[in-house]
């Protein structure tokens, strides 16, 4: 009876959040996975038609690996970027200075800017004409791209702009870094150690834990880049931006392709999913964490 | 370990909502339109609409600021019907998707304002309007034929005509005459446009600016220089997409920016706000437009500025035109009030009030008496417009016009940057068409 009643208070506690999953996450993802193997233009009748969108995709259909090759470059180039930018800002707003709270606020304010807001931003950033970028590059005789409109470019000032927003991760680098106990660092300092090799052999290893999660949730965020692609550069020019995801909301949306749309998905479900699971397994050998004991 | 496992789920939770989210798009839709299964109107029950009290909803693209306009228009058709209460949806916002998730849902609104007919009609999901036709109801005749037929689909009609547009060019009078150029006449020819834009070009202002991706603005000079996208029964590209006459059309607009020069780069326009934002602050002397930023340019003071007739080659011109009207839903369960509805929308009485609103022309003669409108300088180029649209745009020709139309965008953008020349892009266009309608079908 107890025993009972303890378990049904222990379900009831949680039963909204597991309503909200069924309801909205996981109903939705089955339905997804269903409609995957039909053809559905939304407004009449499924079709099934078993695994021909898969087929199609990987057979036929050329934006299918664009899009990827696109997502894929864009994740390889700014996911490391990103992870190195925001730990070298980490360090430097470790510094114990003063006005540091500024110069933090500062760094993070742009994770604070939604989406949209930042891609007209940087539209205006990277204007070929009377942009900041290429006024400032103009100083220094340099004449500056048409960032967003040259094919060769436009990939490359994504890439520019996911940097700046980094605010999110140096705020975990901060947090990892000032969880590093200041006892080692003054153990090390008697035993001769230059600051470099300190960072080579304390900070990193110590600062893993962040790493790895900045990384996870970079990797996912990668894959998932909607909103530069649509507001700013619509995919082009000439397809150099054209986001995996943008490609599955214009097959839903412009071509009344659900079914093929949610294929598409799935197969961004499976890639995330197994690079996840890669980055879980290779980090047992380079993740330390304080608790444990390796043997 | 621990620390571990809750970052493992943690990590898992993630990767599932991040895939949820393209999948969420399709979710909300499990009840089935069973769309085909209606009755067509010819059949369904004729209530009076005097009778029973019924509430219909209309949806429209409209934003707030017109709302006013809409409400006084709702209330005349109020006064008329008493019983038919209407409910007015503003989705300024994504308005496509809407429609299209709540036409499969079932709960579309009763009447909504749309432009791609195709696109409705090959699923089903519109009602056609035709038996009005029929009994009387409908005077086709008081229309302009050009924009009554772009109603149809197939000889059927589906919706009842709003506010359409044809296009036109804006002309900026004070740099016209700062560069000592004569103001485009009714008759003027391609030559007479070039050598103006290249005269009007220079000191930061262009003489015309390019639309990169606007396939649909493309047509226009392709049906003028003799070209198509597409046959009438929009099953063949190949030899009409990439043949001499299109490929052509499509050089001399991309060459406007390429060997010409009086037109910006693509993506340099576009962060100047295209064409009606430029042309506003007095960077670009020339650019063609639907009638939707002359009411804006109008209440500037100290602006001077024209409109023109498109520019003719050869003698011979072909416009276009933008049209949208009033559909009724083949899932509304009060057909009848909708179709009052729609048909009050579009009649001489709503329509007055949406021409006044200044966001596009009269769709019947009697209007434009009523108004003056040919009298209204700016307004007469647009109206002379209307016939010279002698040729049907290309999404009518097939409900898969999206797909192509990407590839054809892809050929546009590629000429405009100057990577290949029109034909090639146009013949590479034509052979990815054929592939990308197998896809997923």
């Amino acid at each position: 009876m107890n025993k009972m009643t303890r378990q049904f208070e222990g379900y009831s506690f949680i039963g909204l959040w597991i309503i909200g999953f069924m309801a909205f996450s996981l109903g939705p993802l089955l339905f997804s996975l269903i409609i995957s193997f039909f053809k559905w233009s939304l407004l009449d009748k499924p079709v099934f038609i078993g695994l021909k969108n898969y087929i199609d995709m990987f057979k036929l259909d050329p934006l299918f690996w664009k899009s990827l090759k696109v997502t894929f470059t864009y994740a390889v180039v700014s996911v490391p970027l990103g992870l190195i930018v925001s730990l070298l800002l980490a360090i430097l707003l470790n510094l114990k200075l003063k006005g540091m709270g500024i110069f933090r606020t500062l760094f993070y304010l742009p994770s604070v800017i939604t989406g949209v807001a930042a891609a007209v931003l940087w539209m205006w950033v990277l204007q070929p004409d009377f942009g900041i970028l290429n006024y400032f590059l103009s100083f220094l005789g340099i004449q500056g791209p048409d960032w967003l409109g040259d094919p060769n470019w436009a990939l490359t000032s994504l890439i520019m702009m996911s940097v700046w927003g980094s605010g999110g991760g140096i705020v975990i680098f901060l947090a990892g870094l000032q969880n590093i106990p200041q006892l080692l660092y003054d153990v090390s300092s008697i035993d001769g150690a230059t600051k470099f090799r300190q960072f080579r052999a304390i900070t990193i290893p110590m600062i893993t834990p962040s790493i790895f999660f900045n990384l996870i949730m970079g990797v996912i965020g990668a894959f998932r880049t909607f909103t530069q692609g649509y507001v700013m550069t619509n995919g082009g020019p000439l397809n150099s931006t054209y986001f995996y995801a943008l490609y599955i909301y214009n097959k839903a949306f412009q071509d009344l392709q659900m079914g093929y749309a949610a294929a598409l998905s799935w197969i961004l479900f499976i890639i995330i999913a197994v690079l996840t699971l890669l980055v879980f397994k290779t980090s047992s050998s380079w993740v330390y964490y304080e608790t444990e004991r390796k043997g | 370990m621990l620390k571990k496992m809750m970052a493992l789920s943690m990590s898992v939770i993630v990767v599932l909502t991040a895939s949820a989210c393209s999948g969420a798009q399709t979710a909300d839709t499990s009840g089935n339109t069973d769309a085909s299964n209606n009755s067509p109107a010819t059949d369904a029950p004729k209530t009076d609409p005097e009778d029973a009290p019924v509430t219909i909803r209309f949806a429209t693209w409209d934003t707030a600021s017109s709302l006013e306009t809409y409400k006084a228009v709702v209330d005349g058709f109020q006064a008329k019907y008493p019983n038919i209460k209407v409910q007015v949806e503003s989705v300024p916002d994504s308005y496509e998707q809407k429609i299209f998730t709540s036409l499969a849902a079932g709960n579309a609104p009763d009447v909504f304002l749309w432009w791609n007919y195709p696109q409705l009609v090959a699923r089903g999901a519109v009602e056609p309007l035709d038996s009005y036709i029929q009994s009387g109801e409908i005077d086709p005749d008081q229309y302009y034929p050009e924009i009554f037929n772009a109603s149809k689909v197939n000889g059927v009609l589906y919706s009842i005509p709003n506010i359409p547009t044809t296009r036109a060019i804006f002309y900026n009078k004070t740099l016209f005459d700062k560069a000592g150029v004569p103001y485009p006449k009714d008759d003027w020819t391609y030559d007479d446009f070039l050598s103006a834009a290249q005269k009007l070009t220079g000191d930061g202002v262009y003489g015309f600016v390019t639309e990169a991706k606007n396939t649909y603005t493309l047509q226009q000079f392709v049906w003028t220089n003799g070209g198509k996208f597409i046959s009438e029964d929009g099953k063949t590209v190949d030899g009409i997409m990439n043949s001499p006459q299109t490929a052509e059309a499509l050089q001399w607009y991309a060459d406007l920016v390429n060997k010409y020069k009086v037109s910006p780069s693509p993506s340099a326009s576009t962060t100047m706000g295209g064409g009606t934002e430029m042309f506003k602050t007095g960077k670009v002397a020339m650019f063609e437009s639907g009638l939707w930023p002359l009411n804006d340019y109008r209440k500037m003071s100290n602006f001077s500025f024209g409109t023109a007739m498109m520019p003719r080659k050869n003698g011979k011109l072909v416009g276009i035109l933008h049209t949208s009207g009033f559909v009724v839903s083949k899932t509304s369960k009060h057909k009848d009030a909708a179709f009052k509805f729609a048909q009050y929308m579009g009649s001489k009485e709503g329509q007055t009030n949406f021409v006044k609103l200044g966001f596009g022309l009269p769709e019947m003669p009697a209007i434009a008496q009523d108004l003056k409108t040919a009298e209204d300088p700016y307004f007469r180029p647009f109206l002379e417009m209307i016939k010279y649209a002698t040729v049907t745009p290309s999404y009518y020709a097939t409900p898969e016009w999206s797909k192509i139309d990407e590839k054809l965008v892809y050929a546009m953008e590629a000429t405009i940057l100057g990577k290949m020349t029109a034909q090639e892009a146009l013949n590479n266009a034509v052979k990815e068409i054929n592939t990308t309608l197998q896809v997923g079908k």
